[in-house]
């Protein structure tokens, strides 16, 4: 009895230890999370129902239940960027996951493939995404230049009188960005690619046992054993899309409706000499808002249809 | 035993450095006075940012043996710091703070050392020059630029030669138009002038060309004034003349297609500050020459400038006043017009007999731009130091937009309204 008792409280000690192990462990993450994470979220939340500008940068104010929403109000009702930021920028989104992946998942499949000279092919493809989005930026407002630039040519092979900037005129201009980012998917490709090369090597030889052809493969066995993969980076495609900053400030500044939500952020909060950081605020809980919807969509169309291909 | 000693140690120098890093503070020590600037450019990339570093760093070596040490520091984001550390509620010891002009934030806070009284104990107000009115914020005056941002426009006399155009042509803006049209006429591959941000000084100088417009021009901008008429010829002026010269010659940044007038000159005109008389291609210094905007006009702003901290102990706050002091002294001024070919705040500078003293083509020209801008009839400030670069940054987007071909500019112009009255709100 004694015995038991003095092995229960030897357990109980080593639980107790090994717990306290655990906490250490994760105070670190849990503090940096909080501090990093939870409270300027929980700042932001709160300052979005403050007013908060140059007349008060360091004492936010509440504005107090009656006016509870005045930032919104003012963001949603008479700021005349965000309804045209917001689409742009879930337009973006959309982009991202239904447009990069798809291509991204192309090219990763055909960078899978034991083909001579892949390996080289496979570096080439990843340089671009070494150079930082502000220098492609420039790249870009380059190709995209009327004067110089080899867009402008191109276009008046079919439409000889040409001569605009494409990037002032409103729709090409939406066109012109997106095709600034949207086909760079070194990072992206890497991580399918990484996926697929972990596909058992006997799951395919059974399949081609079967008489699977290589695209049947990819389609019934390849893509569906990657879906977790794919599912992340649909994610994160997506959410890059929607936080697209660099690409608008290098090359339009906003002009023909180009703006993004990331823009009018930095416009409300920075280029306004108001310094409006209440209404940014505002502008950025509704980005982190917007976030979570784009993330819960792509998990329900992503169960949604892989639940389908099961049955 | 070892991995005990490992740990208490591990945690011993993060403890330290915890420490360290909060006991450091914000401020810099009181026997040093911190002064940001944006002259960082190495001299091969930009020559004149080493003439003002060396004028600070003689200002330093002046002042080495005093109680205090006076700090240059130049840095690349001088806004991004003052923004941080404004909306912390403090304020860098000094900054040179260009263009963006001093935070409104740091003022409501009361952030920012007043300089007026200074100033007219020591009877700077020719030294300052504009400074002294157009930074005076209801009898206050927060900073003291030693440069004045003075914009007329360059024209080539070649181009203008070859498609007929005398200098009749800056009489207003429409014998402006009717000049540009005889460029665009011309065989050759050149073009009128570079828009989009030049544009906005077609607007400041059609404004400013009515007494309500300029009134308008040297307040806050109002609802009265958006909806103004003087607004609407202003933009729509700008508008037509940018439709009709191209979108292809439109940008943001003056700086993408400066190259086109000031080395190629495939443009007639290009709307820019004094300054360009040393960004000149030797191969077109006889032919790029001055000119002041149609209506004998000429923008002249004071812009940022030497702000000092609030606060601040007595002997750091005498030091950055001898700087402000010496930074618009004779002396100093001569080297900012001969070495940085800038306008200089000190009125007192007899700029032509600096030139005539020079071998140096851009700085006779610089002069010679100098002289036009300060003789101007009509001198008006920048809409983007007044209405604020928000308002700024939209107009020039909606005449960009405008300098597309078939762009509906009456229709654009409404939209610019709602957009203004809304950002103003």
């Amino acid at each position: 009895m004694e015995n038991l008792k003095a092995v229960n409280k030897r357990k109980n000690k080593l639980g107790m230890r090994k717990k306290g192990f655990i906490i250490a462990f994760l105070a670190p993450t849990l503090i940096a999370f909080c501090v990093f994470y939870l409270y300027p979220i929980i700042t932001v939340f709160v300052t979005s129902f403050c007013k908060w500008d140059y007349t008060n940068i360091t004492s936010p104010e509440f504005f107090g239940w009656s006016n509870l929403w005045d930032n919104y109000d003012y963001i949603f009702n008479k700021y005349p960027f965000f309804w045209e930021a917001l689409r742009n920028s879930t337009t973006w989104a959309i982009l991202g996951a239904v447009v990069q992946i798809p291509i991204a998942t192309l090219i990763a499949l055909a960078l899978s493939r034991k083909v001579k000279g892949i390996k080289f092919v496979r570096n080439v493809y990843i340089i671009p995404n070494m150079i930082s989005t502000a220098a492609m930026g420039i790249v870009f407002l380059q190709l995209y230049n009327p004067s110089y630039g080899i867009i402008n040519p191109i276009i008046r092979l079919f439409h000889k009188d040409f001569t605009d900037n494409i990037l002032l005129l409103k729709g090409s201009a939406f066109v012109a960005m997106t095709c600034a980012y949207i086909f760079f998917t070194g990072t992206t490709t890497l991580m399918i690619l990484g996926n697929i090369m972990a596909v058992p090597e006997e799951v395919r030889e059974a399949a081609m046992l079967d008489g699977a052809s290589g695209l049947k493969q990819d389609w019934h066995i390849t893509i569906p054993m990657i879906k977790g993969t794919l599912k992340t980076v649909s994610v994160l495609a997506a959410t890059s899309g929607f936080l697209l900053y660099n690409e608008v400030y290098f090359l339009t500044k906003g002009a023909a409706g180009t703006y993004s939500i990331s823009y009018i952020i930095r416009e409300l909060a920075i280029t306004s000499p108001r310094t409006q950081f209440g209404r940014a605020n505002a502008v950025a809980m509704i980005q982190i808002l917007a976030g979570m919807v784009i993330i819960l969509v792509i998990n329900f169309v992503y169960s949604v249809s892989f639940k389908k291909e099961k049955k | 035993m070892k991995k005990k000693m490992v740990s208490v140690l591990l945690a011993a120098a993060m403890g330290a450095t915890g420490l360290v890093g909060f006991g450091s503070t914000a401020y810099a020590a009181d026997d040093v006075l911190e002064f940001y600037h944006g002259y960082y450019q190495d001299e091969s990339e930009w020559a004149a940012a080493q003439v003002m570093r060396d004028i600070y760093d003689g200002f330093a070596e002046a002042h080495a043996d005093g109680p205090v040490t006076f700090k240059p520091i130049a840095v690349e984001n001088r806004d991004d710091i003052v923004s941080a550390q404004v909306a912390g509620g403090s304020f860098p010891d000094m900054v040179d703070v260009g263009g963006g002009g001093v935070p409104q934030a740091a003022l409501s806070q009361d952030l920012v050392y007043d300089l007026k009284p200074y100033i007219d104990e020591n009877g700077l107000q020719d030294a300052v020059g504009l400074n002294y009115t157009q930074h005076d914020i209801d009898g206050h005056i927060y900073a003291v630029h030693d440069q004045i941002e003075s914009r007329g426009l360059w024209y080539n006399s070649d181009i203008f030669e070859k498609a007929g155009i005398t200098e009749d042509a800056f009489a207003n803006w429409d014998s402006f138009a009717a000049a540009m049209e005889k460029i665009r006429a011309l065989d050759e591959d050149v073009y009128g002038y570079i828009a989009g941000q030049g544009s906005s000084y077609i607007v400041n100088t059609v404004m400013a060309s009515t007494d309500e417009g300029k009134a308008m021009l040297e307040s806050e901008l109002t609802e009265d004034t958006i909806n103004s008429d003087e607004f609407a010829n202003a933009f729509k002026t700008a508008a037509k003349l940018d439709q009709d010269n191209g979108s292809e010659h439109t940008t943001d940044d003056n700086g993408n297609l400066m190259a086109e007038f000031n080395t190629n000159g495939k443009a007639g005109v290009l709307f820019n500050g004094v300054w360009n008389a040393s960004g000149i291609d030797a191969s077109l210094s006889d032919v790029i020459e001055p000119a002041l905007f149609p209506g004998n006009i000429a923008i002249a702003s004071a812009g940022g400038g030497l702000a000092v901290a609030n606060n601040m102990s007595e002997e750091k706050t005498e030091l950055a006043l001898e700087f402000i002091k010496y930074m618009t002294s004779e002396e100093v001024q001569e080297k900012i017009f001969t070495g940085v070919q800038a306008n200089p705040c000190n009125t007192t500078i007899d700029l032509n007999a600096l030139a005539e003293n020079s071998d140096d083509a851009a700085t006779k020209k610089l002069a010679l731009a100098c002289s036009e801008v300060n003789g101007a009839e009509n001198v008006v400030i920048d809409i983007n130091y007044t209405w604020g670069s928000d308002v700024d940054k939209a107009i020039i987007n909606a005449l960009m937009e405008c300098a597309v071909s078939g762009t509906d500019i009456e229709a654009r112009f409404a939209a610019l309204q709602t957009e203004l009255i809304a950002l103003i709100a």
